[in-house]
């Protein structure tokens, strides 16, 4: 194999494939195999069959609803906070310094930790799942944001100031669409972070989403589901996935290598 | 009346961490005439695009003063335009939104901007091109835009600072080339910086040398040329002649400054 050597298309999603078939025959050698009880880990045809049953009879799909509205509902909040924010920091030194050491800061507060203070604040409805994914997000996207409408080449500012550009169409026409392709690869990257934390939220004090339904399985020690669950998370960020992936390429040609 | 008046510039930029500060530009003075095209000539580092740079806005002078059309100039504007030697079209810009990039600033309307803009792209070889990024020209490409791009927002003064540094002979023939039959058309004042002795007489009516860092202005040639220039000019005994003596002049400098 030559480094960097690239791969066609087809035979790209072929390998993607096959590490997936290599993944679920090693599973069920090691579970129809004997090899691991089956009381700490389902084999692939009982999870199926599990998951069946929760759709169709226990209403799982709208477990998986409740789940995605709410990563979605506060990811949105931290971006309406995150993005004006991360650009003055990103454009204005003198912001920049003044919020990013205690941005900084709070960043390392682990959203978790929150949760028994937010369910004292907001109960344990849905503002404090909401919360959550707020607080584990914002501080993230403020930092990246900042970082990438700073992160620009100086000979492209000055270009455009010989231009007869004012300090404003600097900012809203050069910092900004040159970070744009950055931000919302920010986006899908802080997007799938967020779903750690839901599914943390709802494992404590929850009735409905997906870490619900996991905790609920726990209890009746039915590996099958909890699997489900997992791999229902896994299959949702894979397709958040190729769904930014398809507009950022659209959004932004010039980008693209 | 001088076009432009470069009055005693000087520049000396503060010391870093730990260091000298460092001079370098000595105190300039430079008088441009309406419709002149000067040459800035000079070994590496002498100070030529710190000259340049001052005169576009783009860095502050530490003493002088300059004048455009009588008016003292502070900070960048429209009316300096500026080419730099490194590629500066904005990636996600096309061609022709490149070159409308000043238009759209005056607040000229859409149509008309992608108007002066396909003018633009044509005068420079590049009307296929217009709806191109960046990324998908080459280098000479890059720079016909770039020129483009400082000429549609009809400058008093074109800056250019090595422009086709970058680029291989061939091409850069072309370029000056190029240049030159624009300039001899739009009739524009212009400032060019390059290391190319070649270059600077073919396109210069006027070849300024400066000398070693820290620069100054050392001698002050006027290139008696007719035009239009053809190509050929290069081989003529009048430009060998005139190209001797200025590879004297900055032979001298060179082995000043390895000293
Ligand atoms: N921002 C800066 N801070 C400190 N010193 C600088 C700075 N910019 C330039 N210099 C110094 O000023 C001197 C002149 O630099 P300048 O870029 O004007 O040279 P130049 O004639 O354009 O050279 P070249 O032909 O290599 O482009 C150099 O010695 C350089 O080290
Ligand atoms: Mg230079």
């Amino acid at each position: 194999m030559k480094p960097l050597q690239p791969v066609s298309a087809p035979a790209r999603i072929g390998y993607g494939i096959a590490f997936f078939a290599l993944f679920v025959a090693l599973w069920s050698v090691a579970t129809f195999g004997g090899y691991v009880q089956k009381l700490f880990l389902a084999d692939p045809l009982t999870m199926v069959r599990e998951g069946y049953s929760l759709l169709v009879q226990y209403g799982f799909a709208f477990d998986i609803g409740m789940t995605i509205w709410r990563v979605v509902g506060g990811f949105v909040l931290a971006v309406i906070v995150a993005l004006p924010l991360g650009i003055m920091m990103g454009a204005y030194k003198r912001i920049e310094a003044f919020l990013e050491p205690f941005v900084s800061f709070a960043r390392y507060l682990p959203a978790s930790a929150f949760i028994p203070l937010l369910i004292l604040w907001a109960g344990i409805g849905e503002a404090q799942k909401l919360l959550v994914i707020f607080i584990g997000s914002v501080f993230q996207l403020i930092l990246m944001i900042a970082v990438s409408v700073g992160s620009i080449r100086r000979d492209l500012v000055d270009a455009a100031y010989t231009l007869g550009a004012t300090d404003t169409s600097v900012v809203r026409r050069v910092l900004l669409p040159n970070a744009a392709p950055e931000i919302a690869e920010i986006f899908r990257l802080v997007l799938g972070w967020a779903w750690t934390y839901v599914i943390v939220a709802e494992l404590i004090g929850s009735s409905s989403g997906i870490g619900h339904m996991i905790t609920d399985s726990q209890a009746l020690l039915n590996t099958g589901q909890i699997i489900f669950g997992i791999i229902v998370i896994g299959l949702i960020g894979l397709v958040s996935d190729f769904m930014f992936k398809a507009v950022n390429q659209r959004l932004f040609p010039w980008a693209q290598r | 009346m001088s076009k432009l008046l470069v009055a005693n510039v000087g520049k000396i930029f503060p010391a870093q961490a730990n260091g000298q500060p460092t001079r370098a530009l000595m105190p300039t003075s430079l008088d441009v005439g309406d419709n002149d095209f000067i040459a800035i000539l000079g070994p590496s580092g002498c100070g030529k695009s710190t000259l340049l740079r001052i005169i576009g806005g783009l860095e502050t002078a530490s003493e002088g003063k300059i004048m455009l059309d009588g008016v003292p100039v502070s900070g960048p504007g429209a009316d300096r335009g500026f080419v730099f030697q490194s590629y500066t079209l904005f990636p996600w810009l096309t061609v022709a939104e490149n070159i409308a990039f000043g238009l759209r600033e005056k607040g000229v309307a859409e149509r008309e901007r992608l108007d002066i803009a396909r003018g633009w792209a044509d005068r420079v070889g590049l009307s296929s091109f217009v709806d191109h990024f960046p990324k998908q020209l080459s280098g000479g490409m890059q720079q016909r835009t770039a020129i483009a791009r400082a000429l549609a927002n009809d400058p008093k003064i074109l800056l250019l600072d090595e422009p086709f540094g970058a680029l291989d002979n061939q091409t850069r023939a072309l370029m000056q080339e190029m240049l030159l039959g624009i300039w001899e058309r739009e009739r524009k004042t212009v400032l060019f910086v390059t290391h190319d002795i070649e270059e600077a007489i073919f396109v210069g009516s006027r070849v300024v040398v400066m000398s070693a860092r820290p620069g100054r202005i050392k001698a002050d040639i006027a290139v008696d040329l007719p035009h239009p220039r053809p190509y050929t000019i290069k081989t003529s005994p009048e430009f060998v002649a005139l190209k001797e003596r200025l590879v004297e002049e900055i032979r001298s400098e060179v082995m000043a400054s390895a000293h």
